[in-house]
């Protein structure tokens, strides 16, 4: 069952469209890579779908339901949505941050939310950072400040997930320290996980679907081992590359890769 | 824990606030007793207290905390730690309207002070924003150097006005910032104001708190950030307005106590929304305290002094770096 589908969307800026009549089914309950060259349209995918950017034409459903019928706070409770790089006070604590994450459930005169303290203290052991509750966000690492956002989106206890490139300025360790949380979550909580990535070998890695997108268009949608192919990284990255399969994985690695540009 | 030390920080600061208040009501070119409220209604003492001190010392406190908070509120707007409607020109914008609008016969009523005074601060905001907007929303830079300069041109139109029309006296609590001659109906209008921004603040805080994050970040959680935006900048305008209306153009105030309230209780801006405006009011009342008996029978002028204390906290603040992080 699709958790996501986009019906020949249409989004721009201004006058100049990124994507154009382009359809997206992101499966329930799977982890779902989008791929694709820098300025390709993947961040306006789900800016889209998330509500921020809103779509000229086309249709958008979360779980079967028209985002446009949704208010802002309905779409919060349905889609958590994590920016690539959030502006947030540095002097506010982890706490403070994931209760932030908690706003579309405030109701009333004074923003009164019955499962709210529970919620939060579940989102923060659920990123790890329980422990780091009491300290300010510019007192983290970025592999810890990159799992307190986890943990305000946590909060918002939705169905689906969507991050853009979380992994972005992490090194090694914290990228997978945030794709094992982030799997984990998957497993367990069944959430429906949407992620922009830009390592190939991490997406086919972590990811149940791919989707290549490539200047605006939807290339292909499928498997790691159906969308990472020889022909696809040459076509819409330029790169020449071995596409290798190791006896104790079930997903396609990119081995002895060089670059096409200027060859 | 961290509702315990609210509620401690909350309470030691009203403690001296309720402090501040007793010593700005006594204090003056001569010092009276508050026994002196309850004496004989003909004493001079007596009817100084009540129709000089009580509504100046009222005029401090509601002053003080609409100046902080305005400050407190237009740091989260612009998403920049020193961010201050003085710094920004607004102050000097509702100053520049009431000038303009005395000069041009209309009297310097309460209502007519307050609708002149939040007019200016209106139209000033609105050009300081207007020169900060880029494709992807305010810039902080922009927002902080473009108000910086708009808020000296703005002053200097107004000195300028105030010495080819000779006017310098008559304005001369506009320019220089006082509350001598504070009147009863003056704390009516800061009263009003008040509390007018209070239930903005109980209604909205939520939403208000969210302003800190960029727009993409406030839309994922549900918030309708250019809303709020609008509403907030309307509750800095009303706070700045009208404090220049009753005490002149002030600055500083709410640079520096949301920065010392954040430091004591790092917390979301719902939170600290009530002692912010407590330590203004305290702030505010010592300031004045200082001004009226340092140099008594002559009164110091109050923007001075609070300059002398935001000056100091600006370098502080700028020596030790930015708090915001952009992450």
């Amino acid at each position: 069952m699709d958790a996501i589908f986009g019906d020949q969307i249409t989004v721009g800026y201004g006058k100049r469209n990124v994507l154009t009549n382009q359809s997206v089914h992101i499966h329930s309950g799977q982890i779902t890579g989008l791929i694709g060259p820098n300025g390709s349209g993947k961040s306006t995918i789900l800016k889209s779908i998330s509500g921020i950017k809103p779509i000229e034409h086309g249709r958008i459903s979360v779980e079967g339901q028209d985002i446009d019928v949704l208010n802002p706070k309905q779409r919060a409770k349905q889609i958590a949505y994590l920016e690539q790089a959030p502006t947030v006070p540095g002097d506010l604590t982890v706490k403070s941050m994931v209760k932030l994450g908690r706003y579309a459930y405030c109701h009333g005169l004074f923003g009164k939310d019955e499962h709210g303290e529970t919620q939060i203290k579940k989102a923060m052991v659920e990123a790890q950072v329980a422990e780091l509750a009491n300290r300010r966000i510019d007192a983290l690492s970025g592999g810890q400040r990159q799992r307190a956002f986890i943990a305000m989106t946590l909060a918002h206890n939705s169905p689906v997930i969507m991050l853009d490139e979380p992994t972005t300025y992490l090194d090694l360790t914290h990228q997978l320290d945030v794709l094992n949380l982030l799997k984990h979550l998957n497993h367990t909580q069944d959430k429906t996980v949407v992620l922009v990535l830009h390592d190939l070998n991490q997406a086919a890695q972590y990811c149940d679907q791919l989707i290549c997108i490539n200047e605006g268009q939807v290339v292909k949608t499928g498997t790691p081992k159906e969308v990472l192919t020889e022909e696809l990284l040459a076509d819409i990255f330029q790169v020449k590359a071995k596409i290798t399969f190791q006896s104790s994985c079930q997903y396609p690695q990119l081995m002895d890769y060089e670059t096409l540009v200027n060859q | 824990m961290k509702t315990k030390k609210l509620t401690w920080i909350n309470g030691v600061l009203l403690l001296i606030l309720i402090l501040a208040f007793v010593a700005n009501l006594c204090g003056g070119v001569q010092w009276y007793g508050l026994n002196q409220l309850w004496a004989d209604p003909n004493l001079m003492a007596t009817k100084i207290m009540w129709t000089i001190r009580l509504p100046r010392s009222l005029s401090v406190v509601l002053v003080g905390a609409l100046l902080a908070f305005s400050g407190q509120l237009m740091q989260a707007l612009s998403k920049n730690p020193i961010a201050d409607p003085s710094i920004l020109g607004v102050n000097a914008g509702a100053m520049l309207a009431l000038m303009i609008g005395s000069l041009f016969g209309i009297s310097l009523s309460v209502f007519n002070t307050m609708w002149l005074s939040i007019c200016g601060a209106l139209i000033t905001f609105l050009i300081v924003l207007g020169l900060s907007m880029t494709k992807q929303g305010i810039d902080p830079l922009r927002f902080i150097l473009g108000g910086t300069v708009f808020a000296s041109f703005i002053s200097c139109i107004a000195y300028a006005v105030s010495l080819l029309t000779n006017s310098s006296v008559q304005f001369r609590n506009l320019l220089v910032g006082g509350f001598s001659g504070a009147t009863y109906s003056q704390v009516e209008l800061l009263t009003v104001g008040i509390i007018v921004v209070i239930v903005l603040v109980v209604v909205l805080r939520k939403s208000l708190t969210l302003l800190v994050l960029d727009d993409a970040t406030a839309s994922s959680l549900g918030a309708k950030p250019g809303v709020t935006r609008i509403i907030a900048s309307l509750m800095v305008v009303i706070c700045a307005g009208i404090s220049v209306a009753v005490a002149g153009n002030i600055g500083f105030v709410g640079l520096g106590i949301p920065q010392v309230i954040n430091y004591l209780h790092p917390d979301a801006l719902e939170r600290n929304v009530v002692p912010t405006m407590l330590a203004g009011g305290i702030f505010m009342l010592v300031v004045d305290l200082i001004a009226k008996t340092l140099a008594a029978p002559t009164e110091l002028p109050l923007s001075a002094l609070s300059a002398i204390f935001g000056g100091a906290f600006l370098f502080i603040i700028v020596a030790k770096g930015s708090r915001v992080t952009q992450i």
